[in-house]
């Protein structure tokens, strides 16, 4: 199991360790420049983008601002189809729920499809220790389960690794021959999972969409795993974030074009399934057992933050993810805990606490590319400044930054004290060269230069010389 | 038949990794074998209503042992570890699509119009038969026209667009992860429409 390390004591000795991890920042900016140019692509094919994005938008606001009403006709028509649908409150009541279906039903394997809940709620380890057969069946989360590490992307958890590292890997722990063709790889994957798909007997999926009018889930994805989760064991579970509702099956065009655009840049993933209850008899070829376990674990908080709940639109695209320069940069990692990027930064102090995770809402250059990019229109650059703004409230941030800034506040707030201090600067800086450094900016940058003139002294003569 | 519509998902089809083909009725049989031979089908499985709805007779061009049909006529005696053990031996599957969608060049399955559905997921290579009437321009057109066959969608939907891949090692496209390596579509140019 993965440890919690986004301790913000912690978070610039780990961007510095990964600033310096050569290969994994260079796989990373490979792969998230890729993901940004095939998601341009296929977004220019839409002229009606924009439309799309803000009605996608009132879509969600309207779910979100209403989500109990929504909850409830969920549940209400998941139930009308013979499934068994709750709600979990905590990660630890999920988890339990989970276990007790797989005893009830005898399991001992389990398949698994990527699922962003799942790792929230720490499912795998939860069901390993109690001597469960827990197997991710998603070809990236598979070499991440082998190497005994944690998702680095949303979409592309294996990012990082180079197919040298994964051939290493698979040897390794498969006992296959070395190699580092991705085909030859893929397919000593597809065996090795064959035979777990065979003897499994649960089936857990996350869900892109839980369509409230028809009870159905969806899943989006492209390696046909998940479809294989949800069709061959006798029992399929669904776990979802109780955020992820749309109201209706016409809502989804909508949704699914945005959503496989801004993930993968394709016009649809090669497979999007629309499930069920379970099949009726004579040809009982999918679940005999279907489950919802709908999960809250801190969403409801967040719900209660008229600023923060604007989090609860996030579809799980990673567009925002590919777009930061932070993410572009140091990757994933350091962010410490399942969600990562701009998203990540805004919610996770909301799940683990300011202590634990305080610092990650300074992890952003605050440039704004996120919200470009984000296709239900997530003010992010505004969230992570108003989740730094509680932050320091709350009494994170180091002591001499806020001296410094109150100090700041003191000059600035005053004309005269303020305009004093620039001429003195401007004249140490002309004539004295000072000052020379200044941490963490003079080594890659040069040091702005005080104008001589003040904007107010520049105005007035600007005025004096024009032409009346 | 919008020959626009067509070239449009055959396009989109054709870049998401499928294989489109499009023929007349009385040439069905021989495209379906030209398809076969090149992707080295040995053992293939027809779902009977694309036996029934597009006049296939596999009996009369294939020998017996190289074939079978699903649904069985008789599903009694349904043995899970057996039927999966049957379909692993499939090389390719015979089966139809309930819409064409050009925008993004998927083809729509409707679950309790294929009954059982394993066939779809596991064999390595898939042939879906469609009609001119099966195409639809977009998305929405496509819900649309799937809402109005509500009482079908209990078991639900699966949308298809090319074959299974995947790009999680160092983003190169490798196709047949889990699912069909090779996804086929053969629309039947003069197929009639629905009381047409
Ligand atoms: S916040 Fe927006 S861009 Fe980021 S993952 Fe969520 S939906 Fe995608």
């Amino acid at each position: 199991m993965w440890k919690i390390s986004t301790h913000t004591r912690g978070l610039k000795r780990r961007i510095r360790a990964y600033l310096r991890a050569g290969r994994y920042r260079e796989n990373i900016y490979r792969a998230t420049t890729h993901a940004l140019a095939q998601r341009r692509r296929a977004v220019a094919e839409i002229p009606h983008w924009e439309a799309l994005r803000e009605q996608a938008h009132q879509i969600k606001r309207e779910v979100i601002d209403n989500l109990e009403y929504h909850l409830e006709r969920f549940l209400h028509h998941a139930r009308q189809q013979g499934i068994t649908a709750v709600v979990a409150q905590t990660a630890a009541a999920a988890n339990a729920e989970v276990e007790a279906i797989a005893r009830r039903h005898g399991v001992q394997t389990v398949v698994k499809s990527k699922s962003m809940v799942t790792e929230e709620i720490g499912l795998n380890p939860y069901l390993q220790q109690r001597g469960f057969d827990i197997v991710e069946t998603d070809l990236g989360e598979f070499i991440i389960q082998l190497a005994e590490e944690r998702p680095v992307h949303l979409v592309g958890p294996a990012l990082h690794k180079s197919r040298q590292e994964i051939g290493h890997l698979f040897h390794q722990q498969l006992g296959t021959p070395y190699t580092d063709d991705p085909t030859l790889l893929a397919r000593i994957a597809r065996r090795a999972l064959r035979e777990k798909f065979l003897a499994a007997d649960m089936g857990i999926t996350g869900a892109n969409f839980g369509i409230v009018d028809s009870g159905r889930v969806v899943v989006i994805e492209n390696e046909g795993n998940a479809r294989l989760c949800m069709t061959l064991p006798r029992i399929h579970v669904v776990i979802m974030g109780m955020e992820r509702f749309i109201p209706s099956e016409t809502d989804l065009p909508l949704f699914l074009t945005l959503l496989c655009r801004s993930a993968t840049g394709q016009r649809l993933t090669a497979y999007v399934s629309v499930t069920g209850g379970p099949l009726p008899s004579p040809f009982p070829e999918g679940p005999e057992q279907v489950y919802y376990i709908i999960v809250d674990n801190g969403r409801t908080r967040l719900l209660r933050d008229p600023w923060l709940k604007q989090a609860l639109y996030c579809i799980r695209c990673a567009a925002c993810y590919n777009a930061c320069p932070v993410y572009q940069t140091v990757g994933g990692y350091p962010y410490g805990w399942v969600y990562q990027g701009p998203i990540g930064a805004v919610i996770t102090p909301e799940f683990l606490g300011p202590r634990m995770a305080g610092g990650l809402p300074f992890l952003s250059t605050l440039c704004g590319a996120c919200t470009d990019v984000c296709p239900v229109k997530i003010p992010l650059h505004r969230l992570l400044v108003y989740q730094r703004h509680r932050m320091l409230q709350r009494g994170s941030g180091a002591w001499w930054e806020k001296k410094f800034f109150s100090f700041f506040e003191k000059l600035a707030s005053h004309p005269h004290r303020w305009n004093k201090t620039l001429q003195i600067l401007g004249t140490l800086q002309r004539h004295a060269g000072i000052p020379r450094w200044l941490p963490g900016w003079s080594p890659s940058r040069k040091l702005p230069r005080v104008h001589p003139q003040n904007f107010f002294q520049w105005w007035k003569r600007h005025q004096s010389s024009e032409p009346s | 038949m919008t020959p626009n519509l067509w070239e449009q998902f055959r396009r989109h089809f054709q870049e998401a990794g499928g294989q489109p083909y499009a023929t007349s009725a009385t040439k069905a049989v021989d495209m379906l074998q030209t398809i076969i031979a090149g992707a080295n089908g040995k053992q293939l499985l027809f779902e009977a209503s694309a036996i029934s709805e597009f006049s296939l007779h596999p009996e009369a061009w294939l020998p017996e042992s190289s074939f079978s049909i699903t649904p069985a006529p008789t599903p009694k005696g349904w043995d899970r570890k057996r039927r999966l053990e049957r379909l692993l031996t499939v090389d390719m599957v015979v089966s139809t699509a309930d819409f064409l969608i050009a925008e993004t060049g998927s083809a729509l399955v409707i679950l309790q119009k294929h009954p059982g559905q394993w066939h779809l997921w596991l064999p390595p290579g898939i042939i879906l038969l469609a009609a001119p009437h099966q195409l639809v321009d977009s998305l929405p057109t496509a819900f649309h026209r799937l809402a109005q066959q509500s009482s079908l969608l209990q078991q639900g939907y699966v949308l298809l667009t090319g074959p299974s891949k995947t790009a999680d090692i160092e983003k190169r496209l490798v196709m047949g992860m889990h699912g069909p390596r090779m996804v086929y579509v053969l629309l039947i140019e003069d197929a009639p429409s629905p009381g047409g």
